[in-house]
């Protein structure tokens, strides 16, 4: 009897349990297959995913919320908003902190036999200047459902590290040429991060990046420099650079009378004028300045003198001038000697029998025959020379030099890319090395005239090649490619990144920026930042999206990405169909979104009405990370999108 | 010398003179007209690539990059070319060519477009075709006007740079 109540008591006890075990769903909480969101560094503004769950129900089940904790040193008033999406980014919920939790409202049914990840977003604060390098990790440490839970808690999510953005300004300057004559115009180029404007020497006033045109002082001894310093300012603080540039005083100029040869007379020799005063004035961020040098040389005009000065003059000037003076004089000689011969003539028909006069006639027929052959051969001979001693280029034909392909200061005369041994005589015996610099090894390769002074060489106005590598470097080639070397080091071939030894021509050859500058080239209509301004968007606008379109598509307008994304500016189809205007939609395009995509002028549109969409943050379709834990194409969970386009931003809107 | 040698020598002195004056005009002597620029408008209709003298050498023109049979319009971006490797615009995959060279003729502009790793090859590969069909030196293609980069989802590391031809002053050495 005993043993019968103690079985009805057992059963008695786990029925109730046993019933309950039937009808009241498990669900098994974890880490998502993907792993936790990735530790990041976090910009203002920015929406990051913090911590991530997944739900396994065993039996239909709701998880109506779930309770989160957040540690690290930053306050909770750096996190304004806790969000909570699943997989299809469908927003279930959200919540702020308060005593260091929240609990994110989420109202998630879980069929039987399914899961679900739910990820956690942090919503930063818009100022975080007195955050920086403060952390907060968001760990979800309860689950609230009427499901049985199993698992462990607390879910540590990612360590999220503040950065304002506020950082100690730096900058760059840049002097082309570094050396300098009288009269000559110097280019000053600057760029800084983090400031929001600054001062240069001798200039005034400045935005954070351009260059101008200086007439730098002339009023020193030989060889002085003189030291362009800028001073930058942001939020973070003061940020100096300077460069030097040193005057090498003109040897005077030279007179080359061109025009002749269209029928003009030998020509006056143009004034050199007084150099002007450099300019000061305020500089756009952004915007190039071009300053009109004052008047230094007289006009160059058709038929009126041409000047060298200093530097310019090269053996070809010389030449022309001897050749002008032959063609005037020989074209003197010819009615001379007509003259000549007619008087022998005449003198001789009417001299009738005075031999005195007879003697007269011939003598003046011999002088005027031997004089002008005279002239005539020593004219072949002279033209015979000159067309041996001169480049072909600049040898027009017997009687004409052309000396505007003279390749001037700093480049090579010859047809071989090579200085000609009468060049460096020519140099040796005037003084003028032409602003050659045999003692570096890149300078002899290419050549570069005065007149290509914008586009992807600008700056390359003789002299070093390399622009100006700076204190404790050369310049060095290898015949292919020019950089600045370390002095006392070799470039190591077999180990070309490891830039120890090393470094980048500074801003030669880059156009639009350097490294982590470059931006849509004047010319690339899909991108350039006057055809973006010209869009409407702001100037600040322009900088970023021309710099964020050579990270999207390089700035060509046709191509897409593994992700749908498509044009200039990478736009995904989902986009595309929620902010296509009229006359850019797939039914515009024939149906084909694609085609649709990538035309330039309604990629160019949908962007901007993107950035409109956005007005805190313009930028975020572009620099937003990947919110679909199964990634989302060639860029995984939690990854930003473009992580250079946030390089944009940083440098071209000083966030 | 009697009266007729005279008048012979005189005839001989007169054939001379009148011998230089014409070899000066033959040799582009005084007065010769001064050369014709360079025709600028293509056969075809289509603005002419070329400018009418290289700034570089003064002398050589640059092959017509529209009139290569390579060189194909982007149906979908009126004035802007396919230069070698054609992308469908049409057509929604990424592009599996090493390097896309897009033209805008308005311009005179190069684009030069990185696609694939190692990023080394692929700009020397546009460079050796862009070279041969524009049929320039290195010299003179540092002179066009153009860009090279490659996109973030190509490269991180290089994406956002101006590269440059490798033999250009300023390019960036690429692996």
């Amino acid at each position: 009897m005993k043993r019968v109540f103690a079985l009805v008591l057992v059963v008695a006890y786990l029925a109730p349990m046993l019933a309950m075990a039937q009808t009241v769903p498990l669900v098994s909480v974890s880490t998502p297959n993907g792993g936790q969101p990735p530790n990041a560094t976090v910009m203002p503004g920015a929406n990051l995913p913090a911590v991530a769950v997944t739900f396994t129900a065993s039996s239909a089940a709701t998880i109506s919320s779930i309770t989160v904790q957040r540690v690290g040193s930053a306050p909770d008033s750096v996190v304004t908003k806790l969000t909570a999406v699943d997989t299809q980014n469908n927003t279930l919920g959200s919540a702020t902190l308060s005593g260091g939790t929240a609990t994110v409202p989420l109202s998630l049914s879980i069929p039987s036999g399914e899961a679900r990840t739910v990820v956690v977003f942090a919503t930063v604060a818009g100022n975080l200047t007195a955050n920086q390098g403060q952390f907060f990790d968001i760990n979800i440490t309860a689950i609230n459902t009427s499901a049985v839970v199993n698992g462990a808690l607390p879910l540590f999510g990612a360590q999220l590290t503040l950065n304002s953005g506020v950082q100690k300004p730096t900058c760059q300057i840049f002097a082309t040429p570094s050396t300098y004559t009288t009269g000559q115009t110097v280019t000053l180029k600057w760029q800084s991060v983090d400031a929001t404007g600054g001062t240069i020497t001798g200039l005034g006033s400045v935005g954070p990046s351009g260059q101008q045109g200086i007439l730098p002082p002339t009023s020193l001894s030989s060889n002085v420099q003189t030291t362009y310093t800028g001073t930058f300012t942001g939020p973070g603080g003061t940020g100096t650079c300077s460069v030097p540039i040193t005057f090498n005083p003109s040897n005077g100029s030279f007179v080359d009378p061109g025009g002749v040869d269209s029928g003009g007379s030998v020509g006056a020799p143009g004034a050199v004028g007084t150099p002007g005063s450099a300019g000061a004035g305020t500089v756009t961020p952004g915007q190039q300045t071009t300053v009109t040098p004052a008047t230094t040389n007289g006009s160059t005009g058709p038929g009126i003198a041409q000047v060298c000065t200093g530097l310019n003059c090269q053996l070809c000037d010389f030449a022309s001038l001897g050749q002008k003076i032959i063609n005037f004089v020989i074209g003197f000689s010819i009615p001379i000697a007509a003259l000549m011969f007619a008087w022998a003539g005449i003198l001789y028909f009417t001299s009738a029998s005075s031999l005195s006069n007879i003697e007269r006639a011939k003598a003046a027929l011999r002088v005027a025959f031997w004089g002008f052959l005279i002239a005539i051969s020593a004219w072949l001979i002279i033209q015979t020379m000159l067309k041996f001693i001169l480049n072909p280029q600049q040898y027009q034909s017997w009687n004409r030099l052309d000396c505007s392909k003279a390749q001037r200061a700093g480049t090579i005369l010859g047809p071989n890319g090579n200085t000609t041994s009468l060049d460096k005589l020519f140099n040796s015996v005037f003084g003028q090395n032409g602003g050659l610099d045999t003692s570096k090894p890149g300078v002899a390769v290419g050549g570069y005239t005065s007149q290509y002074t914008s586009g992807q060489n600008q700056g390359y106005v003789g002299g070093d090649i390399c622009g100006n590598c700076g204190a404790g470097y050369a310049c060095a080639n290898d015949g292919k490619e020019y950089w600045c070397q370390k002095n006392g080091t070799t470039f190591d071939p077999n180990n070309p990144n490891n830039e120890d030894n090393w470094k980048e021509v500074p801003g030669g050859g880059i156009s639009g920026g350097s490294r982590g500058y470059a931006q849509c080239m004047t010319g690339n209509t899909n991108c350039d930042v006057g055809t973006l301004a010209g869009l409407g968007m702001t100037q600040t606008q322009a900088n970023v999206m021309s710099c964020i379109a050579v990270t999207e598509l390089s700035g060509n307008s046709v191509g897409c990405s593994d992700t749908n994304a498509c044009g200039a500016f990478q736009i995904t189809r989902g986009n595309w169909t929620k902010y296509a205007p009229s006359g850019c939609t797939a039914a515009d395009f024939g149906g084909n979104i694609t085609a649709a995509q990538n035309n330039v002028q309604c990629n160019q549109q949908v962007a901007i009405a993107l950035m409109n969409a956005n007005p805190n943050n313009p930028y975020q379709p572009w620099t937003g990370t990947c919110n679909s834990p199964s990634g989302c194409g060639g860029t995984a969970y939690g990854q930003p999108w473009n992580a250079a386009a946030s390089t944009c931003v940083k440098n071209y809107a000083n966030n | 010398m009697n009266k007729t040698q005279y008048i012979v020598l005189g005839l001989i002195v007169a054939v001379l003179i009148a011998a230089v004056v014409v070899v000066m005009f033959i040799f582009g002597g005084l007065g010769a007209p001064a050369a014709a620029p360079a025709d600028t408008t293509s056969q075809n209709g289509l603005p002419d690539s070329r400018p009418a003298i290289n700034p570089d050498t003064g002398t050589s023109l640059r092959k017509d990059i529209l009139k290569d049979p390579q060189t194909k319009e982007d149906s979908n971006n009126k004035g802007h070319y396919f230069v070698g490797n054609y992308i469908n615009p049409a057509v929604n995959t990424s592009p599996t060519v090493p390097y896309v060279i897009e033209y805008i003729a308005a311009t005179d502009y190069f684009n030069i477009a990185l696609m694939q790793e190692p990023l080394g090859s692929a700009r020397m590969q546009a460079e050796q075709y862009l070279m041969q069909h524009l049929g320039i030196t290195q010299t003179e293609m540092c002179h066009l006007k153009y860009m090279v980069t490659t996109p973030a989802w190509v490269s991180t590391a290089y994406a956002n740079t101006s590269l440059g031809f490798s033999f250009c002053p300023g390019a960036t050495k690429l692996p």
